[in-house]
């Protein structure tokens, strides 16, 4: 398990309530923070002092006060954290959960867990940290689409043209001939099966005719 | 005419050459000047005189075009006399008058004083050749209560008398050349004197005073002193006239013999056929005398019937040029009224664009006002709101033993206030708008209902405003949260469509639909699309699913 843990959060209940997740982990050496300029010095004082931290769990929002910030959001420590520490593990524990927001942090800044706050926030925090452990990324249930293929729920001109043949009987090898004569390109055969398998994929549809009955009910073709 | 011969082309002279110091003195005059100034003074052939007159004439419209006042006047005067020594009398006495309007605003200088005793002088003898005597002598007269130096004085003078002269007025003519005679005996010019002094011999001859002989004489006299050829010719022929007057016809015919051999030696044809005629008028018989008099009462007639037809070509060339100036002016003002015009409807048209443009920031800033609201609410929302029912629910979940309906409740409002926030979170501009689009629709994909979007991808968002984006993106949130509460549809077909400079987005979803009212919901989304110029029309039937059509 994570040797070392930091976790930085403005609410002192939520903290505490993270930290009984990381006792029942069996996490021994847990220290809390409410700011992140603490957590940032802290995190680089145990590098000075050769017992680096492993794991950050924070917040992306924290409410501004009267002390002056260096790094007013989680995501400005991330960010400095990411550069300076890269072999520090990141968790992010917040209520945001835009996918966008999740996928750059993922992909700009690795962090290895995004756990959404909420009534079964902290169980996910403890399965994120168990999981992250093992090397696998965790993402919460809500945000999990975040790193999903981006094209899952696009359609485009191409994919109305297959559906249309379709419907007026035409076989796949007759609509790759007419493509071909019409150099609409991709024309081959296996790119048209492959086009169809999305599109079944994307209607949820069992097989061709099934496919081709659901475009009709909404009207695409 | 037979009288003032010699005194008219004299006074001439004198201005003339007075006109060429000043000319030279005060402007330096290019050489040009010069040369047509002599070239009208003593014109080698028929074309001198036009030529000078086409010169001065572009000089001084050059003039007019720089506001020159003083040259202006100049050359206007300089084209009077050419147009009185061409005979165009009218035109010349139109020219004058033009040089007089030009002097009215004029300070009065010397130049105004100079220029105005020239030009009356020019109008007196212009008007004498037109034998309208009245006039002249109003003239002469105007002149004379300006001239304040002698020299001026005497020419005025004796162009006056020579007026009375014309008009058989003997005695008035003989009182003003003994004055300009006392006048000139005072000045050291021998040739003036002379000349005032033969003239008044010729007067005093005409009313048969005793000492009309000795003053013709002793005018010869002094002529032949200075050697004053033209003079001499003068003093021969008053000479002659004198003595055929008394009938001393060899005295006469030997005077009219000289006053014929001076004339000669002159040169001058002008001279000499005055002088032939004069001998004539001596020896000829009864029939030459007749000749010459009926002949004199012709040339008389004839000039008569030339002023007036001069007259008359005058009038009609002068109201042509009317017309034409009329003609121009009314151009010009048309011109400048179209010039109004358009610099007005440009005026108009331009304070309409900035009323639009105004308006439309006003709209702008007001709509961006609304937006930067939203943001904040939303976080305040976020922060305060929902992070304070999360830290309520999670106390209690570690409290054991928790009940499961109260964390439910609270897990409810929970999600409401997050969901709340989460409708009016800032949009982040800096990435590609699809892939915006992509992320919100993607939120509500799950096993009950299936987003799919056509033609997301292809178009290009960049000539979007961001107030359109946001408003676009609020509409979907919004048409997207009802489709998940409300609508029961397992699938919603979101296609994207570019026209022209617009974006076609159609909503279609496989729900129950419903009967279109105005809902809240749906009033809100045709605000917003409405306050960026967009259009928004729903379409929808129980059991039909639901379709909206938006065009920004």
């Amino acid at each position: 398990m994570y040797k070392k843990v930091i976790i930085a959060d403005d609410l002192g209940s939520i903290n505490l309530g993270v930290l009984t997740i990381a006792n029942s982990l069996g996490l021994k050496n847990v220290e809390r923070v409410e700011y992140c300029d603490d957590a940032y010095l802290k995190i680089k004082k145990g590098l000075l002092d050769k017992e680096p931290f492993d794991l950050l769990i924070t917040d992306l929002s924290f409410k501004s006060d009267h002390r002056e910030q260096k790094y007013p959001s989680g995501e400005d420590l991330i960010r400095i954290l990411s550069n300076e520490c890269p072999d520090l593990n990141i968790i992010v524990y917040s209520i945001e959960d835009r996918l966008q927001r999740v996928r750059r942090l993922v992909e700009s800044y690795n962090i290895i867990g995004y756990v959404c706050k909420g009534r079964k926030g902290l169980d996910e925090l403890a399965q994120a940290i168990r999981e992250t452990y093992n090397s696998n990324l965790y993402l919460s249930e809500q945000v999990k689409q975040a790193l999903n293929q981006k094209t899952a729920l696009e359609i485009d001109d191409f994919d109305v043209l297959l559906l249309k043949d379709l419907s007026k009987g035409k076989s796949q090898e007759d609509i790759s001939l007419k493509l071909k004569r019409k150099k609409i390109s991709p024309s081959s055969l296996s790119s048209i099966e492959k086009r169809l398998n999305k599109l079944k994929i994307q209607f949820q549809a069992n097989n061709t005719i099934h496919l081709v009955s659901i475009a009709k009910d909404l009207g695409l073709i | 005419m037979k009288y003032n011969f010699s005194f008219l082309l004299f006074l001439g002279l004198v201005f003339l050459s007075h006109a060429t110091e000043s000319n030279l003195i005060q402007n330096k005059q290019i050489d040009s000047i010069q040369y047509y100034f002599n070239l009208a003074n003593n014109p080698k052939d028929e074309t001198s005189l036009p030529k000078a007159f086409d010169f001065f004439n572009k000089r001084k419209q050059e003039s007019i075009r720089n506001n020159d006042s003083i040259a202006t006047i100049k050359y206007l005067r300089q084209q009077a006399i050419i147009q009185y020594e061409l005979g165009d009398y009218y035109g010349s006495e139109s020219t004058a008058v033009e040089a007089l309007q030009h002097l009215k605003g004029y300070p009065d200088n010397d130049f105004a004083i100079f220029s105005k005793i020239g030009l009356y002088n020019q109008l007196g003898r212009t008007y004498m050749e037109l034998m309208d005597y009245d006039a002249a002598l109003y003239q002469f007269n105007k002149g004379l209560k300006l001239a304040e130096a002698g020299e001026y004085i005497n020419i005025i003078k004796n162009n006056i008398a020579l007026v009375h002269i014309e008009r058989g007025d003997y005695e008035l003519a003989e009182k003003e050349f003994l004055e300009v005679y006392q006048k000139s005996k005072r000045t050291s010019d021998k040739k003036q004197e002379a000349r005032a002094l033969d003239n008044l011999g010729f007067v005093e001859s005409k009313l048969n005073r005793p000492n009309a002989l000795e003053h013709l004489k002793k005018a010869l006299q002094l002529r032949l002193e200075i050697n004053d050829r033209h003079g001499i010719y003068s003093s021969y022929k008053y000479l002659s006239q004198y003595y055929k007057e008394k009938n001393q016809m060899s005295l006469a015919n030997d005077n009219a013999e000289l006053a014929y051999e001076t004339a000669k030696s002159l040169g001058s044809s002008s001279y000499l056929e005055d002088a032939l005629k004069n001998k004539m008028t001596i020896e000829g018989n009864e029939s030459v005398q007749e000749f010459l008099k009926v002949n004199d009462s012709l040339k008389r007639v004839n000039q008569l019937r030339e002023n007036k037809y001069a007259l008359i070509k005058f009038n009609y060339a002068e109201q042509e040029r009317l017309a034409n100036d009329y003609k121009f002016k009314q151009e010009k003002e048309k011109s400048q009224k179209i010039a109004y015009q358009f610099i007005g409807a440009f005026l108009v048209l331009i304070f309409i664009f900035i009323y639009f443009y105004l308006r439309f920031q006003h709209k702008k800033e007001k709509l961006q006002q609304v937006y930067n609201t939203e943001k904040r609410i939303s976080k305040k929302i976020h922060d305060e709101v929902a992070n304070d029912v999360y830290q309520v629910m999670s106390k209690y979940q570690n409290i054991q033993p928790v009940e499961d309906e109260l964390l439910d409740d609270l897990e409810l409002i929970y999600n409401k206030t997050r969901d709340i926030s989460k409708e009016n979170k800032s949009i982040n501009f800096m990435k590609d708008f699809s892939i915006v689009l992509t992320d919100l629709l993607q939120n509500y994909n799950d096993e009950n209902i299936r987003v799919i979007a056509k033609n997301l991808k292809s178009v290009s968002w960049s000539s979007i405003s961001e107030l359109k984006k946001t408003a676009l993106y609020r509409v979907l949130q919004e048409l997207m949260t009802n489709a998940k509460k409300h609508s029961q549809a397992s699938f919603v077909i979101i296609s994207f469509e570019k026209m022209n400079q617009r974006i076609a987005i159609n909503y279609s979803d496989n729900g129950i639909g419903c009967i279109l009212k105005k809902q809240n919901g749906l009033r809100n989304t045709e605000n917003r699309i409405q306050a960026v110029n967009g259009t928004i029309t729903f379409d929808s039937e129980p059991g039909k699913g639901f379709k909206a059509k938006i065009t920004l």
